[in-house]
């Protein structure tokens, strides 16, 4: 089993390598997304601080979610899904690999970016550490939920728009903490391990829930 | 019973939603029977053809 | 003479005996509403102020609410129960289910913000309890969105019910996370059931509104899933009979 997990990881990265524009839309979208803001709201220091939290969070959620399409749709195209159902491999470390590949291109370049928003929002390294932390843990369980949509989406028209009709309520737990958590560590006597007992607890229980979720909806949308 | 309409100073706010609550109660069954209403008719028009074609 | 209820499993059957049940939910629903209504407008002591006669609004949201959430709760039983057994019949209940299911939530949100307005000053306010009809109010929309965006009915009956499932699954943690955004401020995780000081007569006023939005909701509920069947089955033998 681990073989296959390893066997589809390195497969989809070497793919996705291939065409290494697509991995930096993503991030680049979330700069331009991140730098749409002050320009829409001002530039108050204070304010742009306030701000920030939620303003990395809901852009690494829609760069997430603009990577979501790309998790399924190139091996739905030339038919390679419908082999890997077939396999006698179980389909979840199948999914699982996918979505381990998925991430690693998308989420985890976000949380390396996430600096970049610090130096935009004046925000101070403490900050932009737990910024990090939070995103790390974070960006996973966006990946994991958002794989279900995609899943339930396979092949239809208006893809992105409708995931994102789908998915985005079910990302709000995430957003609420992990933006939380950015705000509480900018106050003085801000305590943020709660914040990250339930964030890791989400992706805990996204690990466990959404390879076989997502693994049953490909079932679905590939009978 | 102008009182009533009124509702002291709310009378919009609560026959507005009143209103809105019942017209949408109203508006969806009567919906429902058109629809019905256009798939009975469909249904007798493909009689209809099915007879005609087997002639 | 046995008899064995999954004989109503099958559309053919199903259809005539929801046929026969309609016209008894109507006259309950209109029956119980206008008395809910009745006894809420009229017999309800001036509670408040004369000022605050707003509140007769709590009437048609609080019924509108329960079966906001409780019909999204019946959309994924029927969800769960096609995908567990394959059943046609019970996928075509969930669908029926969500749109009647999402006029609810709209009334509840629209009537839950007027209800805002005039008590607090304010016709939107992140409480948890507007925020949750809102996200309720996605969750339809994203339930009659995927089944609108699927042609294949097959597929499209079983993808929302997973969809259905997975709302309902999450729908306790954003509960959580928007009641509770700060964990460390979090005195009580129990917030107090407002039914508690709520008086007799208004609570009785409530819950025979409520129970005439659930005898409609069951009536409109039954004729959309009437349709569908038409719809569904328009090549057999015994619709094209009818």
């Amino acid at each position: 089993m681990l073989n296959t997990f390893w066997m589809i990881l390195k497969r989809d990265l070497k793919l996705a390598l291939r065409r290494r524009s697509e991995v930096f839309t993503v991030l680049f979208f979330f700069i331009i997304v991140v730098s749409l803001f002050p320009l829409g709201v001002g530039f108050n220091e204070k304010m742009l601080q306030e701000i920030a939290p939620g303003v990395a969070w809901i852009a690494a959620l829609l760069a997430s979610m603009l990577a979501l399409e790309r998790l399924f749709a190139n091996d739905y195209v030339d038919g390679t899904l419908e082999q890997m159902l077939l396999t006698p491999q179980p389909l979840s470390i199948l999914v699982f690999a996918k979505m381990t590949a998925h991430w690693l291109l998308t989420g985890l370049p976000l949380v390396l970016v996430a600096p970049v928003v610090g130096v935009l929002y004046h925000l101070e390294a403490e900050t932009v550490i737990t910024m990090m932390l939070m995103l790390l843990l974070g960006t996973p369980v966006l990946s994991m939920i958002g794989a279900i949509g995609a899943a339930l989406t396979l092949g239809l028209r208006g893809g992105g728009v409708l995931i994102s009709l789908l998915i985005l309520p079910l990302y709000i737990p995430v957003l609420v903490y992990g933006s939380g958590a950015i705000a509480e560590s900018r106050l003085q006597s801000g305590n943020i391990e709660p914040h990250i007992l339930l964030l890791s607890a989400f992706l805990l229980l996204s690990l466990i829930f959404s390879p076989w979720a997502t693994a049953s909806a490909l079932k679905i949308s590939l009978e | 019973m102008s009182e009533f309409f009124n509702m002291g100073g709310y009378g919009y706010h609560v026959w507005g939603v009143i209103l809105l609550a019942l017209g949408i109660m109203l508006i969806e069954p009567i919906n429902l029977k058109l629809q019905r209403k256009t798939l009975l008719q469909r249904i007798q028009r493909n009689k209809r053809i099915e007879k005609n074609r087997r002639k | 003479m046995t008899f064995s209820w999954f004989k109503y499993a099958a559309p053919i059957n199903f259809y005539p005996l929801a046929g026969k049940v309609i016209p008894l939910f109507w006259f309950l629903a209109i029956t119980l509403t206008s008395f809910g209504l009745y006894w809420g407008f009229f017999q309800t002591p001036d509670v408040l102020s004369d000022q605050k006669q707003y509140y007769r609004i709590i009437f048609v949201h609080v019924a509108a609410s329960w079966m906001g959430m409780w019909l999204y709760a019946m959309m994924v039983f029927w969800g769960l129960v096609g995908l567990v057994f394959n059943t046609r019949l019970s996928f075509m209940m969930a669908k029926a289910t969500s749109t009647t299911g999402a006029l609810m939530a709209f009334i509840a949100l629209i009537s839950g913000a007027v209800w805002g307005k005039v008590s607090w000053g304010t016709w939107w306010d992140w409480d948890p309890r507007l925020t949750m009809s809102l996200i309720l109010m996605f969750l339809y929309i994203g339930y009659i969105a995927l089944h609108s965006a699927i042609d294949n009915s097959r597929r499209a009956d079983k993808a929302a019910a997973v969809l259905s499932l997975v709302g309902l699954a999450i729908v306790p943690v954003i509960y959580y996370s928007v009641n509770c955004p700060n964990p460390n401020e979090c005195s009580s995780l129990h917030q107090e059931s407002s039914f508690k000081g709520v008086e007799s007569n208004i609570l009785l006023g409530m819950l025979i509104t409520a129970l005439g939005f659930w005898m409609y909701s069951f009536a409109t509920i039954l004729m959309r899933v009437r349709n569908i069947i038409l719809e569904r089955e328009i090549n057999t033998k015994w619709v094209s009979e009818l």
